[in-house]
């Protein structure tokens, strides 16, 4: 009865009888399916779960209100984490793990007098707002915002970008994106 | 007679391989193996990143280059660290200033730029803007499509220790041969004034994909 070694590689003991070839057979495959698996998990490690949805035509948003962004694009996905022909507001993870993630929102100045504040809000559908960040607006140029955030995901949990501002009339926003990549 | 593995192709003898040639089937069994975990180790070398540097002061250009207008990108002339050969500078002069990925594959980067005080008598500052771009490396002067930014609307001053910090990150696939990045900065001043000068600005990436 062979033994094996704790990665599981058989060999023959002194009590086995000799049968060379086929010892070497069962080594030889048991290397090469633990090798392979190795291989998979450096293959996988290289390729981690990334996706980047973005937009650019103008989506109005009204005063005060939560809104949520709208996207037109998937302009990378390995790992089925958008569907913006079912939902265009969202990406979902499909593996989980710790996401390095950023959004984006350009809000197209309105000329309005009354600028005020304008804010992005990162929304998660297990946990609500993780992360926000806002500025305030200026009458004659846009204003662009970034928000980067480092969160542990869960596998079917989705994740939004909620926009809002108090300007003294509705605000476009223009360019807008979510990008998300797994690091852990 | 020899046969091999199924995935790996080490060979092994098969039931009517000769007896007597165990030591060299066994010899060509642990090179095989050798050979491949060596070669798979090759890959298991961390996370690639890299950084590069702009330390020359920058001017910014009139307010008319708002809204997309290359001679907004910042040069850079020092790459801090780039282990796998990630980054290549291309042409700094005036509108190109790109800087091209030579390997596939998707990339979070982080751009960030340290804007000090603005001190021209009578001008008052509007608007910063900080924008990271994907160009290509074959048409350099053509506009860049946005990737991410981030604006401020209030000038720096001794609240932000004189000198604000925008950062802004953005994940993107770039494939190896054209995609490059470039980062702009833009100000907006009233009356309409060139040349604000920004100091050391950092691009960071992380190869996250292979393709």
């Amino acid at each position: 009865m062979p033994a094996n070694t704790p990665r599981g590689f058989p060999y023959p003991l002194y009590t086995d009888l000799a049968n060379p070839t086929a010892q070497i057979g069962a080594f030889a495959t048991a290397v090469d399916t633990d090798v392979q698996a190795q291989a998979n998990r450096i293959s996988s490690a290289l390729n981690y779960p990334s996706v980047r949805i973005s937009a650019t035509a103008n989506q109005s948003i009204a005063i005060s209100t939560d809104t949520y962004c709208t996207f037109a694009t998937e302009d990378y996905d390995n790992d089925s984490m958008a569907n913006l022909g079912v939902n265009n507001d969202r990406i979902t993870f499909t593996t989980a793990g710790i996401y390095l993630i950023s959004a984006e929102v350009n809000f197209v100045n309105n000329l309005n007098a009354t600028t005020n504040g304008r804010a992005v809000v990162l929304v998660s559908s297990t946990l609500n707002e993780i992360a926000w960040n806002s500025l305030r607006g200026t009458t004659a140029a846009d204003t662009e915002e970034t928000l980067p955030y480092l969160h542990q995901a869960t596998a079917g949990e989705f994740l939004r970008v909620r926009v809002r501002h108090n300007s003294g009339a509705a605000v476009n926003i223009s360019a807008r994106s979510l990008s998300a990549t797994r690091v852990a | 007679m020899a046969t091999t593995t199924p995935n790996r192709l080490y060979p092994y003898p098969n039931a009517a391989g000769d007896p007597n040639r165990i030591p060299a089937d066994l010899q060509a069994l642990a090179e095989a193996i050798d050979t491949d975990v060596c070669q798979l180790l090759l890959g298991v070398v961390g996370r690639p990143v890299a950084r590069v540097r702009g330390t020359g002061v920058f001017q910014s250009q009139s307010a008319a280059g708002i809204g997309g207008n290359t001679i907004n990108r910042v040069p850079w002339d020092t790459i801090d660290f780039d282990p796998f050969g990630l980054l290549e500078l291309q042409d700094q002069t005036p509108g190109q200033r790109l800087i091209r990925i030579t390997q596939p594959g998707y990339y979070m980067a982080f751009a960030s730029v340290q804007i000090p005080t603005f001190t021209t008598a009578g001008v008052t500052v509007n608007y910063l803007r900080w924008q990271l771009r994907q160009g290509l490396s074959s048409s350099p002067a053509t506009l860049a499509t946005r990737l991410s930014g981030h604006s401020n609307n209030i000038p720096t001053n001794a609240d932000d220790g004189n000198v604000k910090i925008l950062t802004t990150a953005a994940g993107a696939f770039f494939n190896g041969t054209t995609h490059s990045y470039s980062v702009e900065f833009q100000a907006v001043t009233s009356p309409n004034t060139p040349s604000y000068p920004i100091n050391e600005r950092t691009l960071t990436i992380m190869r996250m994909t292979q393709s």
